[in-house]
């Protein structure tokens, strides 16, 4: 598992990529984006606003969660990165690359 | 696509999608820019993983490297589609609280067996379907008969997900039910085409999330303007005496028209959805993603606890517009189905509105998703592979699995167009489950559970166990059979086809040597197959006897808590 993996560039910035690409950075950015875009609205909810949700200001409550939400995704990925890549998938790709020629898999 | 959901919308009687007169969302810019900025997430993930797809198992299988949170997550989302949220908050308006029978004794138990009981047997024998486990297990017309059911009813799901998707944009948002049909199917299949199951999993996961986001608010409301759900039960006891309590009429002799808890215990929670969370590869195919042994033992555990508390998200709600939205249900009033975008467009503020709507597209998306990507992974490998052209380096068969994503998608399209001329979904999906379903389901349990059923035998519990349950169905319809209502008739047909189909095995089994051992590795009791590091024992929170028990200990307060509230 430790093994000290050789990587040409290009598959490097794959991995690299494709890790990054973590769910949780996702679901992370995701939530960031949602959470100011809805609490924006909600710091000046009108009283129309208000009045149509039952008297709650949701936009600013459900805004705020969700920020918080995506932060919390975000943090864990950067205290919890993704493990490098293993000998084993570093050898998976490669073969499955050398069976499809230098082209890649299709739609590459 | 959920043996649950179809079942309820029957139960909800006439469940046209189409008809929702009146419900046009009013989405300011703000909303549809979130809705847009979900959809392009959706595609950069798809785009993400693509250069990560090497090899057939990273497509059809995520490369077995995932955690069970998500793993987890995925198993209840794929479960989560249109018919599942629209259908069980209608059956929540209509039939109230028993509903959550669907949930607590429906649903929760089968995902504990599976994980407690089940999963070793899939994840240590490495077979990469459930056919394959038929395959391996019985002979080969078992696992071809399986195989093809499971094709033919999975691309047809699909359609009908497809089609309840469409119907649902034309109805809330005016696009042409023909337009919204083609362009979430392209969608979906961009998305599958370029990442394969990960693709499909990752966004059943974020799904899930923005699905909460757009539900919780619901409840938060409604909650608050009927008084809690003490207050809502208070509220509506005028509607009769089974539709505030749960176990009322459920005698052998009562009334209550979700069915006896004969019918409950040994229909739908043993047979149904035993056999709808056990074998569908759809949901099964999630834990086999897992990273090891015990992440994909624990993926239906995980997916347990908020499969027990979605109820409150969607029967309560659906209770809730009974007294909320005029006319719910009503002749000239909005569908019993429209119950929660109907007050998701009452009471939620621009913003939030635009998320929960992003919830409800990509659920809708995710469960047609989950179909495609079942289907496709047992096209190749269970028919192509091992009937049609066998013996071809791995990365042909990649291919053949995104020829095939193509295929599915078209044949769904055709499928939801049809689905589109029949007024009642639900009884075409349910036909096909209860009559399929349970007897694969006796196919997996006896065949797990006792080593000496015959290598034949798998294929005739199926046959049997299915020609049972329709026969059950057919003399219903002729009315020579009396249910106390067509849930009712699903449950007993299910256990009669149950009972049918083991009478069957036990006589082929007679007829029949048993495998030998040596072929039995790692598929039946007592010779299961673990992972060496997973063999160690597991601190208490990642055990999936302590979680499952945990999960069963939940359902049980709930119901305590809606008997006393």
């Amino acid at each position: 598992m430790a093994d000290k993996v050789e990587l040409t560039p290009e598959e490097a910035r794959n991995w690299r990529l494709a890790k990054l690409f973590d769910l949780r950075s996702f679901i992370g950015a995701l939530f960031v984006v949602f959470g100011i875009l809805v609490t924006i609205p909600g710091l000046a909810a009108s009283k129309a606003m208000i009045d149509k949700a039952a008297g709650i200001n949701l936009a600013l409550w459900i805004g705020l969660i969700m920020l918080i939400m995506g932060v919390l995704f975000l943090a864990w990925v950067l205290l919890r990165p993704p493990p490098p890549v293993t000998a084993e998938e570093a050898e998976a790709s490669r073969r499955a690359r050398e069976e499809f020629g230098t082209q890649g898999p299709p739609g590459h | 696509m959920t043996s649950a959901g179809t079942m309820t919308i029957t139960l909800a009687g006439t469940a046209r999608v189409e008809a929702a007169a009146g419900l046009r969302l009013s989405l300011s810019g703000l909303d549809v820019v979130l809705i847009v900025i979900y959809f392009a997430f959706v595609l950069g993930i798809g785009l993400a993983l693509r250069r990560v797809i090497a090899t057939s198992t990273d497509f059809f299988l995520s490369g077995r490297s995932l955690p069970a949170w998500v793993t987890g997550i995925a198993y209840i989302s794929a479960n989560l589609g249109a018919i599942e949220i629209l259908g069980m908050s209608a059956s929540g308006a209509q039939y109230g609280i028993s509903i959550v029978h669907y949930y607590w004794i429906g649903a929760v138990p089968a995902m504990v067996f599976l994980g407690v009981v089940m999963m070793p047997f899939y994840y240590g024998s490495r077979v990469r379907s459930v056919p394959e486990y038929l395959l391996r297990r019985y002979d080969r017309k078992t696992h071809l008969v399986n195989a093809i059911i499971f094709v033919l009813a999975s691309v047809l799901i699909a359609g009908v997900n497809l089609y309840a998707l469409s119907a649902v944009l034309e109805a809330l948002l005016g696009i042409p039910l023909a337009v919204a049909i083609v362009v979430s199917a392209l969608f979906v299949l961009s998305y599958i085409m370029l990442g394969g199951l990960s693709s499909a999993i990752y966004n059943e996961v974020m799904q899930f999330f923005v699905i909460l986001a757009g539900l919780i608010p619901v409840v938060i409301i409604a909650m608050k303007l009927t008084g809690g759900i003490g207050g809502l039960f208070a509220k509506l006891s005028t509607s009769g005496p089974y539709f505030t309590s749960a176990w009322t009429g459920t005698g052998l002799g009562g009334h209550s028209p979700i069915g006896d808890w004969v019918s409950l215990v040994f229909g739908l929670s043993f047979c149904l959805s035993f056999g709808y969370w056990t074998t569908n590869f759809a949901e099964v195919q999630r834990a086999m993603s897992a990273k090891d042994d015990n992440a994909a033992r624990l993926t239906p555990i995980i997916a347990a606890f908020p499969k027990a508390l979605i109820p409150l998200g969607i029967v309560i709600p659906g209770m809730a517009a009974v007294l909320l939205i005029p006319g719910l249900g009503e002749g000239g009033g909005l569908e019993y189905n429209y119950a929660i975008p109907a007050l998701m467009n009452k009471y939620l503020p621009t913003g939030v509105l635009g998320v929960a709507l992003t919830g409800l597209l990509a659920a809708f998306m995710a469960g047609m998703a989950a179909n495609v990507s079942s289907f496709n992974a047992v096209w190749t490998y269970d028919i192509w592979q091992d009937y049609i052209r066998p013996g071809r380096p791995d990365s042909y068969y990649l291919r053949v699995g995104r020829v095939t994503t193509v295929v599915g998608v078209f044949i769904g399209i055709l499928t939801a167009f049809i689905a589109a001329g029949y007024t009642n979904i639900a009884n075409y999906l349910q036909t096909l489950f209860s009559f399929f379903n349970v007897p694969i389901f006796l196919a997996f349990i006896v065949g797990m559970l006792w080593r000496k059923a015959g290598r034949g035998s798998g294929f005739w519990g199926m046959v049997v166990g299915a020609l049972v349950a329709f026969g059950t169905w057919l003399l219903y319809q002729a009315h020579v059979l009396s249910f106390r209502s067509d849930l009712a008739e699903t449950q007993w047909g299910a256990i009669f086809g149950f009972v049918a189909g083991f009478v069957a095995m036990l006589i082929a089994t007679l007829f029949d040597k048993p495998k030998p051992l040596s072929e039995l590795n790692g598929l039946v009791v007592g010779l299961q197959q673990r992972d060496v590091q997973t063999a160690a024992p597991v601190r208490w929170y990642r055990s999936p006897v302590v979680l499952g028990f945990g999960a069963l200990l939940l359902c049980a307060l709930l119901y305590l808590y809606i008997a006393v509230v």
